[in-house]
């Protein structure tokens, strides 16, 4: 009997020292992780603040030595004290067009994105009803509507040119909050579904007996009970389209021109890359992100795969 | 409920129009383009020269078309699988409760939410030659520096890393998903059974999460195969055609030397190629309201 009471006490013992190691290995996985996500948006921002001569320095600087404003004084007001641009004036280094972008491509980036979200909950919030209450065209139109989330943008990029062109509405905003509501509609729809599947169709059955109309029920029943999945799946649009690059690429020229399409054009014909403006623009761009993650996470696991897998 | 049918068709007809005019009805018109000989000054005159299958002959045996499609396949292959590796390994770490859990998971996220041509922007900082973080630190460890954007190879990898980097968060996060859904009665079960944390692991935990597993790679790779903002920020393609993947070469037919007859060609290769894929994913994922069952 005592034998096995101490053998039990050298079990626990180790089982301690284990458990010890392990949560020792736990805790260097999560910072190792950290480091590893976050460098590089801690080297955006630190590089946003160097002055152009600290940019190039080697070694490399982890903080600006001495940090400066020109940067963001450059994309916002298209101010520049840069030595080496000597005395050639901004618009001889990148196209006049591109001082505005700082706030400019901002604001489009604001403007295109929060009307193509809205454009598409509009047209969205009634189809996926439809589809999840009714079944409306069997499978065939849900399978269509989900085959058009994976469609590769880049195959109907020079239609949807000739398509906005002939239209002339090229470089407007209207032109990219139309393709930017139709390309995530399929996203919205499938998304919006997988949360209205949720809510128990009971509660449209009863609204129903008591004469209201199926507009009614959707938007004053069952919309608020879905109201925070709604907030989701609108932040997750936004978020798509503000990501975006090469629709806004091709359809933008100089007055529409959105965030992702600005930092592009620092990468200048004449005097290359201007990583000091670069990373002040890529951290304006950036911020909603890095923001929302604390939001979305939530969502994130249903947002990205429409539902099919629950987080 | 009277009338029930008609709003329900009301109901879907916006969505239907938007996807027809913005989506569909711009492939059916690639399509068509595919087989014309569309050249700048035949825009002047708004009629393109019927081409007939020239397009498809020209791209199917233009040796750039096949290279981009290789290199897609090689880093969608390479990316995806170490996204997973990390994914997987992260989720069954995180399956332990632990103080800071709560805010870590956020910030572990981030990636995925933020531009992407904007982390493509930072790598560049990074893999630059002369001024670049890797540079100095390859120089200082070994004494030799890595010409990460001027070699076709490194290259690859620095766009490998780089969407490794943007991505893993993805598949950690669908893991963790699945991790956590798996019941505790059949863990303690296999624990009383006296499996070790490698039989938990080989004999439990992965075929539990076989069907998330294969959600999130088809979603990835379906993704991942589309790979545009990085690349136009890292190398352009570059160095030579070294990292051209196939939305690459469509962007530069259509764009760069204004084939778009044969941009039209290809798109319509890489839409059956997609399509299939995508035709596997449905399949695999039961997809369909009311039956949504992959967790």
């Amino acid at each position: 009997m005592l034998e096995l009471g101490s053998q039990e006490r050298g079990l626990r013992g180790e089982r301690k020292v284990n458990a010890r190691r392990t949560s020792v290995v736990l805790y260097v996985v999560v910072v190792v992780v950290l480091v590893w996500t976050l460098f590089p948006i801690f080297w955006l921002a630190s590089t946003s603040f160097k002055p152009y001569y600290e940019v190039y320095h080697q070694p490399p600087l982890l903080a600006p030595e001495h940090p400066t404003l020109d940067n963001w004084n450059w994309i916002f007001f298209g101010g520049s004290s840069y030595a080496n641009l000597g005395n050639q004036t901004l618009q001889h280094v990148i196209p006049v067009n591109l001082i505005i972008t700082g706030q400019g491509a901002f604001l489009n980036s604001l403007v295109v994105n929060t009307l193509a979200t809205l454009l598409a909950l509009l047209v969205g919030i009634p189809a996926a009803y439809s589809l999840t209450r009714f079944g409306t065209g069997g499978k065939n139109l849900g399978y269509w509507i989900l085959s058009i989330r994976f469609l590769p943008s880049i195959t109907i990029v020079f239609s949807l040119f000739l398509f906005f062109n002939s239209l002339n509405l090229l470089d407007t905003h209207a032109a990219l909050i139309w393709a930017y509501a139709g390309i995530n509609l399929p996203f919205v729809i499938w998304s919006l579904a997988a949360f209205f599947e949720e809510i128990p169709s009971a509660i449209d059955d009863a609204a129903c007996v008591d004469g209201a109309g199926r507009a009614q029920i959707l938007f004053r029943f069952v919309l608020p009970l879905a109201g925070p999945a709604v907030a989701a799946t609108a932040i997750f649009t936004f978020v798509l389209g503000w990501n975006e690059l090469l629709i806004a690429l091709i359809l933008t020229r100089n007055v529409a021109v959105t965030l992702p399409v600005a930092l592009t054009a620092w990468n200048t014909a004449t005097v290359g890359m201007l990583y000091g403006p670069l990373s002040a623009m890529g951290l304006l761009a950036v911020l909603p992100g890095v923001i929302l993650a604390f939001y979305l996470q939530r969502y994130i696991v249903r947002g990205l795969t429409m539902g099919a897998v629950k987080g | 409920m009277q009338g029930d049918k008609r709003t329900s068709y009301l109901f879907v007809l916006p969505a239907i129009l938007v996807l027809l005019v913005l989506t569909t009805f711009p492939i059916v018109y690639t399509f068509y383009l595919s087989f014309f000989k569309v050249i700048p000054s035949s825009f002047a005159q708004k009629s393109f020269p019927f081409a007939g299958l020239q397009n498809y002959i020209t791209v199917l045996s233009d040796i750039d078309f096949w290279q981009s499609i290789l290199h897609t396949l090689y880093m969608v292959f390479f990316a995806v699988t170490i996204e997973c590796g990390i994914g997987l390994g992260l989720a069954l770490v995180f399956t332990r409760e632990f103080r800071v859990k709560k805010w870590v998971i956020p910030i572990l996220i981030i990636p995925t939410l933020i531009v992407p041509i904007a982390a493509g922007y930072t790598f560049k900082l990074f893999f630059t030659l002369n001024y670049g973080i890797l540079s100095y630190l390859s120089n200082v460890l070994t004494g030799q520096t890595i010409p990460w954007l001027m070699n076709g190879s490194y290259a690859t990898w620095a766009i490998i890393i780089t969407d490794v980097w943007e991505w893993s968060p993805f598949m950690f996060m669908m893991l963790l998903a699945g991790t956590t859904g798996i019941p505790n009665e059949i863990v303690e079960a296999a624990q009383l059974d006296g499996a070790g944390s490698r039989m938990m692991f080989t004999n439990v935990i992965l075929p539990m999460l076989r069907p998330v597993i294969l959600v999130a790679l088809l979603v990835r790779s379906i993704d991942a195969s589309k790979l545009f903002d990085i690349i136009y920020m890292l190398t352009g393609g570059g160095p030579g055609n070294s990292t051209l993947t196939l939305t690459f070469y469509i962007f530069n037919q259509n764009f760069v030397y204004f084939n778009q007859g044969y941009g039209a060609a290809a798109s319509l290769v890489m839409l059956i190629v997609i399509m299939l894929a995508t035709n596997v994913f449905i399949r695999a994922g039961a997809w369909f309201p009311g039956k949504r069952s992959a967790r």
